[in-house]
């Protein structure tokens, strides 16, 4: 366990994994970092949150947390599945892919913010390397209002990302450009605090795709033009509106990103070095939408008898815990492994109490006795 | 390589429980490829609706 070493406390963290999928429109953690008090509120409970960039992500907006572990999606789900385990760093060297379909202007916008990390915050950023020929991103709606895209030259993705491993970076932040008009649609409703986010789905993909073939921390930030003055935003996407790019939450994110440890090398290195660790057996809950369960970490922690948290958080999707049989297999079988939530206050309050260990049953009344 | 989205339906077999639900989906899912994001995006009925992006190599 990453506390190891350390002397042991009863209420020691509680590793908790947060999700909150992108592009499916939640009312909380759907818009611009809008999930970010109540990841504050869960690390504050559970003292380890392990969550993705759709959570902690706020454009030019970020909250730094030694409690909050910033991993992509993609890795989360190998974790959450028992492949990989998260190596604690001091620092990452986080590189940039610059998509070359991007304008001169857009581009030197985002390597001021490379500048700015580096110059106000002391982040370890470098190098850059530019894709050989655009990247060319579609944007696409599922059947369900969940939202998709296409990347139609997925390789010169991966081959900038090798050039950067190469070159040393030891996380990859990535920008590419993103179709304005097919923005437009979509991005008056999502700006008024309506359905899901139109670019997050494809945002995922580039993200999952190079986290998958290089296997160190990434994350994406857009690229478009600057969208118009709209008096009816919704707050929760306002800090969309601060400033040019969107990179600097990404790379504040990854600049002390985990590293992603294939499952059997974590092993040997927590029997020879003194590297803080944290196992796929140390997740001692999952907190996620109660309409969106139907992902992977949470099918995985589902099949590894790991907590689940259900929290009320509307969406464009209802496979439920009542859909997928979680109700009789909690109240029959494995008691303890779902839990609702009506909030992430309640959320906070069941992480809390998993890790001081104080029976659900107690806090409720009529409490029944052991007489007959 | 080129990625595809597809949108499917499966039927859920009663002798599959929901906690091995995540393999179940992922092994019909390898028919089409090689999964790198997907969802379960309803459930009616033990009818799955399942929509996913998968890695297809090239020839």
């Amino acid at each position: 366990m990453f506390w190891r070493g350390e002397s042991f406390e009863l209420t020691a963290p509680l590793p908790t994994l947060m999700i909150v999928p992108s592009g499916i429109g939640c009312s909380i953690g759907g818009f611009a970092g809008d999930a970010i008090p109540s990841a504050r509120l869960l690390a504050a409970a559970s003292g380890c949150l392990i969550t993705h960039p759709n959570v902690m992500n706020a454009a030019s907006l970020f909250w730094n947390d030694s409690r909050i572990l910033y991993v992509e999606g993609y890795a989360l789900d190998r974790f959450a599945a028992g492949e990989i385990a998260l190596q604690l760093v001091r620092r990452q060297r986080v590189g940039l892919i610059l998509d070359v379909g991007i304008e001169v202007e857009l581009i030197q916008r985002n390597l001021q913010v490379l500048d700015a990390c580096k110059a106000s915050l002391g982040v370890n950023v470098g190098p850059v390397v530019k894709t050989e020929v655009p990247v060319q991103i579609c944007l696409d709606f599922g059947e369900s209002g969940v939202s998709w895209g296409k990347i139609n030259n997925p390789e010169v993705l991966l081959c900038a990302g090798e050039k950067l491993l190469e070159a040393g970076a030891t996380a990859i932040a990535v920008v590419t450009r993103f179709p304005d008009d097919q923005i437009s649609s979509g991005v008056i409703e999502y700006r008024r605090g309506k359905g899901a986010d139109p670019i997050a789905g494809a945002e995922a993909l580039i993200s999952h795709l190079l986290v998958r073939h290089l296997g160190i921390p990434c994350a994406h930030s857009p690229a478009m033009k600057p969208l118009p003055m709209d008096p009816f935003l919704d707050p929760r996407a306002a800090s969309e509106e601060l400033g040019f790019s969107f990179l600097s939450c990404v790379i504040v994110g990854l600049s002390k990103a985990p590293n992603l440890v294939p499952i059997g090398l974590a092993k040997r290195m927590s029997l020879t070095s003194s590297s803080q660790i944290i196992f796929p057996d140390d997740i001692a809950a999952i907190v996620a939408p109660d309409g969106a369960l139907g992902g992977e970490a949470v099918l995985a922690c589902l099949e590894r008898k790991i907590p689940i948290i259900a929290v009320k958080n509307p969406s464009a999707l209802d496979v439920t815990p009542q859909s997928l049989g979680l109700d009789q297999l909690a109240y029959e079988r494995e008691k303890n492994q779902l839990l609702r939530a009506s909030n992430y206050l309640e959320a906070a309050g069941l992480l809390t109490l998993l890790r001081e260990g104080i029976n659900l049953e107690s806090l409720y009344r009529p409490l029944k006795g052991f007489i007959k | 390589m080129r990625l595809k989205m597809i949108q499917i339906e499966l039927l859920w077999p009663k002798e599959v429980p929901s906690n091995e639900l995540r393999k179940f989906v992922r092994e019909k899912l390898f028919n089409y490829g090689e999964p790198l994001r997907w969802a379960i995006t309803s459930v009616e009925q033990r009818k799955l609706k399942l929509e996913a992006v998968v890695i297809i190599p090239e020839d």
